[in-house]
């Protein structure tokens, strides 16, 4: 076969397979079992604390609730999120407040709801604070409350927080209601949360990562991306030798 | 003495040169210094212009610019989880184009919210109304639409009833930033094109970061990721479905009683 019918040949192959992957990516199964990764909740157990997550006002408290009211938590733990504008621009509550009246209306006593005062930017802030919670308080164990999928990257920021205190912690996700989690790719918020957690949760394991995992990550990541280049100066020297051999015969 | 045996030999007339020379000939290591020149001077060039090409990339997220002398009667305000406003300091931004126009506000809401329904927050367009009203805007300038569940495409409809029926308004749709351009396509595809032109977006801008320089603020950089996803998503699926709704009562009942009673 000549050069040209080769590379047309690999090229050919390579746009098949391609499509093969695209196709395989795009079949429902594939796509909820992306979503499904992403979700390590549990169902629950008896605990001392349920903690609320912030960004879910419209469903984690509802479930915070609920498993006070069903006994399976005594206390229910919500962090601090400060105002984004300032006081007098500001025309909704904090989002911390939103969510103690909420508890407050599903019947949740007000001495069962603790507030983890901070400046709680992100999901790793919250788990900070529940690190030191955890430390004043050595035998208790807790609930985190988020949406399921939203339960990965939690997990991972418990486990690299807390260490070997991390078995204290479970996960219970929250019903989300701003899309079906079976037809994510549907819905503007399943495509978006689905995405942003796997970018998220990227972006965690760099960021957040301890300095041995970054180290032998960063290591890895070199090798992977040295062995083709590896391979090309190979291919190059061993195409330059034939061509000399060719020259020289 | 063959080239073989002393590959330094190739300049030595009448000898033809190695196969090892010629992989490594002097043709072949400037070609290949070249490159890698070539290659340095990319990652040089791409890192003093990234101002350039990172701002370029925003551009198209952002909304048109307003038609010359748009001036709208109704500022629409969409609250896509019915709890809260779109973008940061959206009130002052309110007021500051109420105040400029002379323009009521239109609010509409995208789906119930739950946290509305149970009494913890007023409806969200009397928080609007009680809001302006501070600011010195009689609450009857605020129109809040009868409620439609849905997404903005469903919200954009009723708004294309709504401005058959008036005439003389003009729409000015206030928008996230770096949502502007995926609003402007859901109304291009939502409304006929003489009603269309009634309506303009306005990119509310987030003060936790400088839109010319999104790159430089987390903030920036998560609104720029979420503007890619949604209006990537748009532009697959510009009518997505109806999300599942839930009670009350149906989230409260999500987790089974613990056996042996409470702890």
């Amino acid at each position: 076969m000549s050069t040209v019918g080769r590379k047309i040949w690999l090229y050919g192959l390579a746009a098949l397979l391609t499509v093969l992957v695209l196709f395989i990516l795009a079949r429902p199964q594939t796509l909820r079992a992306i979503a499904q990764f992403l979700d390590v909740g549990e169902p629950p157990r008896r605990a001392d604390y349920a903690m609320i997550l912030g960004g879910g006002v419209e469903t984690r408290p509802f479930a915070a609730a609920s498993l006070l009211h069903h006994g399976w938590v005594n206390h229910i733990l919500i962090s601090e999120l400060p105002l984004l504008e300032g006081p007098n621009e500001a025309i909704l509550p904090a989002e911390h407040d939103l969510t103690r009246k909420i508890l407050l209306m599903l019947g949740v006593p007000e001495e069962s709801i603790i507030l983890l005062p901070g400046n709680h930017a992100s999901t790793f802030d919250e788990i900070v604070s529940l690190r030191d919670f955890l430390r004043d308080h050595p035998r208790a164990t807790v609930l985190v409350v988020t949406d399921a999928l939203h339960t990965r990257r939690t997990a991972w920021s418990v486990r690299r927080v807390l260490g070997p205190d991390a078995k204290r912690a479970r996960f219970v996700s929250a019903v989300g209601d701003s899309f079906d989690p079976q037809r994510w790719w549907l819905y503007p918020d399943g495509f978006f949360f689905v995405i942003s957690e796997y970018l998220k949760l990227a972006f965690y394991c760099v960021r957040y990562a301890d300095r041995t995992t970054l180290v032998a990550g960063g290591f890895l990541l070199a090798v992977v991306a040295a062995l083709p280049l590896a391979f090309v100066i190979a291919r190059s020297r061993r195409r330059g030798m034939a061509e000399g051999t060719a020259r020289h015969a | 003495m063959t080239g073989d045996e002393c590959p330094e030999s190739t300049d030595t007339p009448g000898v033809t040169p190695s196969p090892v020379a010629m992989a490594r000939s002097p043709v072949r290591v400037f070609h290949s210094r070249a490159k890698i020149a070539l290659l340095v001077l990319v990652a040089i060039l791409a890192i003093a212009t990234h101002v350039y090409w990172l701002r370029w990339a925003a551009a198209p997220l952002r909304a048109r610019s307003l038609p010359k002398g748009f001036s709208p009667t109704l500022i629409w305000l969409h609250s896509g989880d019915g709890h809260s406003l779109p973008g940061q300091d959206t009130l002052n931004i309110l007021v500051e184009l109420q105040h400029r126009h002379g323009a009521k506000i239109l609010f509409t809401v995208g789906r119930p919210s739950r946290v509305v329904a149970l009494g913890a927050l007023p409806c969200m367009d009397e928080v609007v109304r009680q809001a302006v009203a501070r600011k010195g805007i009689p609450p009857e300038n605020v129109i809040g639409a009868p409620y439609r569940r849905g997404q903005l495409w469903d919200a954009a409809e009723w708004l294309q009833e709504y401005l058959k029926k008036h005439r003389g308004d003009r729409v000015l749709f206030l928008s996230e930033t770096f949502a502007g351009a995926a609003a402007e396509r859901v109304f291009d595809r939502a409304m006929a094109p003489d009603i269309r032109e009634r309506v303009a977006v306005f990119e509310v801008p987030d003060r936790r970061f400088d839109v010319r320089y999104w790159w430089r603020s987390r903030t920036g950089v998560k609104a720029i990721m979420s503007g890619y996803l949604f209006g990537t998503h748009g532009l697959v699926v510009p009518r997505p479905p109806d999300p599942p709704e839930f009670t009350v009562r149906e989230l409260l009942d999500r987790f089974p009683p613990r056996v042996g009673g409470a702890p």
